[in-house]
């Protein structure tokens, strides 16, 4: 019994790192973790090398049962199928398959559709390597009030905070955070202020009503959303939407500052040009948070300042911003020290040195293919895993249409290529979202 | 007297109310009894009026149907699209966020979604005047595959059977259950009960009140139906007014954008943040795009070369609510359609005569803007709240 | 190795009496009896009690446990129509970020209701175990530790476990408290439980208005929410989440 000891140092040690076992009761040594770094940071983690990759994949016309799938990777480094597709579940349909999350027992991966705003519940802890559909939430729109287009499932105690891209009255950008209990219930539904009801938040001019990722930090009881587009807009064919100016005034231009307790909005900051994946830094000190604008190519620093106050500052230009290079995903090292940035339209990985966050110099970049999206990274960072598909009509046509996971370690200078799936030849579709697995996270 | 009718109508609908069988479900509300004698007394400035054909006069019963069907996403093939989605109650009831709008998963629709306000007097529907009824055009929209894709008629009627919320409706409204006459006919007889007029401009023209207009609204009006020919097409009556001739023309817009997307290779603008617009390659743009696909207007229903890149004359009531104009939504603002017509149009083998340079000055152009500004009508925020008392129908299990 | 309470007592006591009440933060409804101060762990100030609206997330799940004394008893009937916080635990627990931690949290609160009575004749406390076969009755009256005089100012407190693990398994699955026992090389049972640390927040109406985890344990924000119940209660109902 070791309460005492515990109680005598008070508080000071529910001060957590997200280094530590959250799964594992065991008071053994801690073995080094190398779980990807952008999950929810309240979640079980994977100790040691990730086992398997689920690829939340977009069905193509053309290819295979042209259905959405959860596609699972064996990235064992020393299994005889390394680098292959060991399972494929399709759910029937296509329902822009985008992103997904693990449930905070990591029990369930949690999967959306852009489209119809289908949910499925998959299954992945009574088997790692063949993940099952569990459940299928299929009246989300009716449930959250009016809420279309799931797209962030990230982790909250017991529940699943999930970003909306749209609404069932006009589908145009107006959103909200919608709450789920980990069992499949819907709790609540918090609209994003908009200048005609800002919900007692600061930031009028700014506001938009606009979503698209959702982040929290606890430590400092705040959480952050930032802003895309409607379902108009994130549905269209990309080439008539970049030539319909009407289309390209309705892109977000905000990252709103959240009470997580209380979820009221507190701050709306204008961040122009389509802020998306928002990754908060890890260290004990660190109040800030990355987002990067797609249409305007910048990395914007989310930072409390010596006065306690929040701030959003564009810090730095993605590749040449005139050619529009569409910044997608990021992936925040576990230091703190480097950012992983993707862009869709020269199919480039970038490396950011962001050890100082107020400026963040680029330091490194590969082509991996003729488009790019999802980068995913363990949390050692000698692990990257690279996917292609943005959206299902947003993706590139003809040959430039590749569609893969590229695996690759990086030894701090250079990104070493490992294996390829290509989706199209196995006849899975267009490879969206990875998030990691393991057999250890279910086991001793 | 309206407001007499209406009330005597609320009468007679809540003393019914109470004895109303309780196996048989009503959604109908006091605005569906508004709904009706709006067809009873149309809006001043429409003809006295309404057309509506012999076998489906408008209910209370069907148009509170009607009006749920309209907003049931439903009934489109997976869930997404009603009506609603693409004539949106709040955008004039069409859709000023996209020049063209999108169907089934973001299918690209080629033609500008029109209004629905004031369609019951519309003689010929569609862009191309493919269908001459209510009743029967909204099986285009339900079945094209990038509108709302539904496989067959049946699937629709299935899923309403299905529905539990639909139980008993149809039968109250028709005697019969739903059937791909009555689903059309329930529809229909909503939409005709989108009207809207006693505009600024009616109270002066038709009514007589001097001041219901500024005196560049009435410079404008002669300009309108002077100097600007625009009667020609855009018919005016003595009593009334549609602004429309119910034919279709050629006025050289569909010609020019066509050949202009077959050969433009300049950068394309693209507004990357509010205020930044940056010129994109064209290149890059084609690479994320589907080939484009063309609009032939008119000949795609009636193969008649002379029909090539014909579209219809639409209504010009409400025109300042219904950005971005012309059959593509190619012109954004009123600004840019008065310059089209002042230039005569665009350059067409087909264009219409009647489409010549106007020569306008700008204070004519300022003018002929305050007209068409004066034709919105004085019930829009009462159509928006009718429209709005029926929820959205999404896939609830 | 047993614990008692007169023993935690003291510590927290000491480190009440050293804690100074932030000037110009006595506002009749402000919670009392707990360090308000932002902290390293948590580095806010928490939010008013009623400034803010606690969902519903869904029922409770009632089932059959077992008191200090054997007694066998409904979970409901212990929560006798209280507020209540529930916590899975089981004793044998090392992990510092694991039960010692919510329990710790929740002595916080049982030391804070002894400075307000609205949390003292309100708030229930429910430490139940999932390791019935090594925790029982009598290991939890152990861990408990011998009642004081002081504890009737208190917010009661109830450690509970269940006759068996088929008895158990209702409650973890209405709750969906995941619970696993670990097993070593061998196959042979450590003795250890890998589980997700939660939490529970349960209005009188046996609803369940909260969840806490690690990362979220902070005591004041679960006696803000229990205030805030409270002061829902005290308001109009009706309004819709």
């Amino acid at each position: 019994m070791q309460l005492s000891s515990v109680l005598k140092t008070g508080r000071g040690l529910i001060a957590l790192t997200a280094l530590g076992s959250l799964f594992l009761a065991a008071a053994a040594p801690l073995p080094a973790v190398a779980d990807e770094t952008c999950q929810s940071p309240y979640m079980a983690k994977i100790t040691g090398n990730e086992e398997y990759i689920y690829v939340w994949t977009l069905g193509m016309k053309g290819v295979g049962d042209e259905s959405d799938k959860l596609v699972t990777l064996d990235v064992r480094p020393d299994s005889a199928t390394y680098g292959q597709v060991i399972a494929s579940l399709s759910v029937g349909g296509r329902h822009e398959a985008h992103h997904s999350g693990f449930t905070d027992d990591r029990r369930y991966l949690w999967a959306g559709g852009l489209d119809d705003s289908a949910i499925y519940v998959f299954d992945v802890h009574t088997d790692p390597a063949k993940p099952t559909l569990h459940k299928t939430i299929t009246n989300f729109v009716d449930a959250s009030g009016g809420v279309v287009g799931p797209h962030t499932f990230y982790a909250l105690p017991g529940r699943m905070m999930i970003s909306g891209l749209s609404n069932d009255k006009d589908h145009g950008g107006k959103t909200a955070l919608v709450e789920y209990a980990n069992g499949g219930d819907h709790i609540s539904t918090h609209w994003l202020p908009d200048p005609g009801d800002m919900r007692g938040a600061g930031g009028q001019q700014a506001a938009d009503g606009y979503n698209y990722d959702v982040r929290v930090l606890p430590r400092k009881n705040v959480m952050l959303t930032s802003s895309f587009t409607g379902w108009s807009n994130y549905m269209m064919d990309f080439g008539k939407m970049l030539q319909d100016a009407e289309a390209m005034k309705r892109f977000g231009k905000t990252v709103t500052l959240w009470d997580l307790h209380t979820r009221q909005p507190k701050q709306v900051f204008s961040v122009p040009g389509a802020p998306l994946e928002i990754r908060w830094a890890w260290g004990p000190n660190h109040n800030y948070a990355f987002t990067t604008t797609a249409l305007t190519s910048k990395i914007w620093l989310i930072h409390e300042d010596a006065q306690g106050q929040w701030q959003a500052k564009a810090v730095a230009d993605i590749g040449d911003p005139s050619k529009i290079p569409l910044p997608v995903d990021i992936s925040i090292g576990s230091d703190d020290k480097t950012l992983w940035v993707d862009t869709f339209m020269d199919g480039t990985a970038r490396l950011f040195d962001i050890s100082d966050p107020h400026a963040p110099k680029q330091v490194y970049e590969k082509k991996i293919g003729a488009q790019l999206n999802m980068v995913s990274q363990s949390w050692d960072g000698k692990r990257v895993y690279f996917s292609t598909s943005l959206l299902g009509n947003w993706d590139k046509k003809g040959a430039d249409n590749e569609q893969f996971v590229k695996g690759y370690d990086w030894d701090g200078t250079e990104l070493k290529h490992r294996f390829t799936v290509d989706f199209i030849k196995e006849g899975l579709g267009r490879a969206h979202l990875m998030r990691f697995g393991s057999h250890s996270l279910y086991s001793s | 007297m309206p407001a007499l009718r209406l009330l005597l109508a609320l009468l007679l609908w809540s003393g019914t109310a109470g004895a109303a069988d309780v196996a048989t479900p009503s959604i109908v509300t006091e605005w569906d009894h508004r709904a009706l004698a709006r067809i009873d007394q149309p809006p001043f400035g429409l003809p006295f009026v309404v057309p509506q054909p012999g076998d489906n006069p408008a209910t209370v019963e069907k148009i509170a149907l009607g009006r749920k069907l309209f907003f049931d996403r439903r009934l489109s093939h997976n869930g997404t699209m009603s009506c609603a989605m693409c004539h949106v109650p709040e955008q004039g009831f069409t859709q000023h966020e996209l020049a063209t709008p999108v169907g089934v998963e973001g299918r690209t629709v080629r033609r500008n979604a029109p209004t629905v306000l004031n369609v019951a007097y519309q003689r010929v529907l569609f862009h191309d005047a493919r269908d001459d009824s209510l009743e029967t055009q909204i099986f285009g929209p339900l079945l094209a595959h990038a509108e709302m894709a539904n496989p067959s008629v049946g699937t629709v009627l299935a899923t309403i059977r299905r529905a539990p919320d639909y139980a008993g409706l149809f039968e109250a409204a028709f005697g019969e259950p739903v059937n791909v006459r009555n689903l059309g006919q329930a529809i229909a007889a909503w939409e005709r009960t989108l009207l809207s007029a006693n505009a600024p401009f009616d109270r002066w023209r038709f009514g007589g009140e001097r001041d219901a207009v500024s005196a560049a609204v009435k410079r404008g009006f002669n300009v309108f139906r002077g100097k600007g020919a625009c009667t020609a097409c855009h018919f005016v009556g003595g009593d009334d007014a549609l602004f429309t001739d119910h034919e279709v023309h050629d006025t050289g817009i569909g010609f020019h954008n066509e050949r202009e997307r077959a050969r433009n290779r300049n950068p394309v603008p693209v507004e990357i943040a509010p205020g930044v617009t940056v010129p994109l390659d064209r290149a890059a743009v084609e690479a994320v795009g589907e080939a484009p696909q063309k609009d032939l207007g008119r000949l795609e229903v009636t193969d008649d070369p002379d029909d090539l890149y014909r579209f219809k004359t639409p209504g010009l009531r409400n025109v300042a609510l219904t950005a971005p104009y012309m059959h593509d939504g190619s012109l954004r603002t009123l600004e840019a359609v008065i310059d089209f017509y002042d230039r005569g149009g665009f350059p067409s083998p087909n264009r219409d005569p009647v489409l010549q340079p106007l020569h306008l000055t700008d204070g004519e152009k300022a003018d002929l803007l305050a007209f068409l500004r004066s034709l919105t009508g004085d019930n829009i925020a009462d159509l928006i709240a009718d429209a709005r008392s029926a929820p959205v129908g999404n896939v609830t299990d | 190795m047993k614990t008692s309470f007169p023993t935690l007592g003291r510590a927290a006591a000491l480190a009440l009496l050293l804690s100074v009440p932030p000037p110009g933060a006595a506002a009749a409804d402000a919670p009392r009896g707990i360090d308000l101060e932002p902290s390293r762990a948590f580095d806010y100030r928490a939010p008013a009690p009623g400034s803010y609206r606690l969902p519903d997330i869904g029922p409770m799940p009632d089932g059959r446990v077992l008191d200090e004394s054997g007694a066998r008893r409904a979970l409901s009937a212990v929560v006798d129509g209280r507020i209540a916080l529930v916590s899975f635990i089981y004793t044998r627990c090392s992990d510092p970020n694991g039960c010692p931690l919510a329990t710790e949290v929740l002595y916080d609160l049982y030391f804070a209701s002894a400075e307000d009575r609205r949390v003292a004749d309100n708030l229930m406390l429910v430490s139940l175990s999932f390791d019935p076969r090594h925790d029982t009755p009598e290991v939890m009256a152990g861990f408990r530790g011998a009642p004081t005089a002081a504890d009737d100012r208190r917010s009661p407190w109830a450690f509970l476990t269940t006759e068996s693990e088929a008895a158990l398994a209702p409650l973890l699955d209405g709750f969906d408290q995941v619970v696993k026992r670990k097993r070593d090389a061998a196959g042979q049972d450590t003795g250890i439980y890998a589980h997700q640390l939660r939490v529970y927040l349960v209005d009188r109406q046996r609803r369940i208005r909260n969840i806490y985890g690690l990362g979220f344990l902070d005591p004041r924000l679960l006696l803000t929410d229990v205030l805030t119940l409270l002061a829902e209660e005290g308001a109009p109902r009706g309004q819709a989440e």
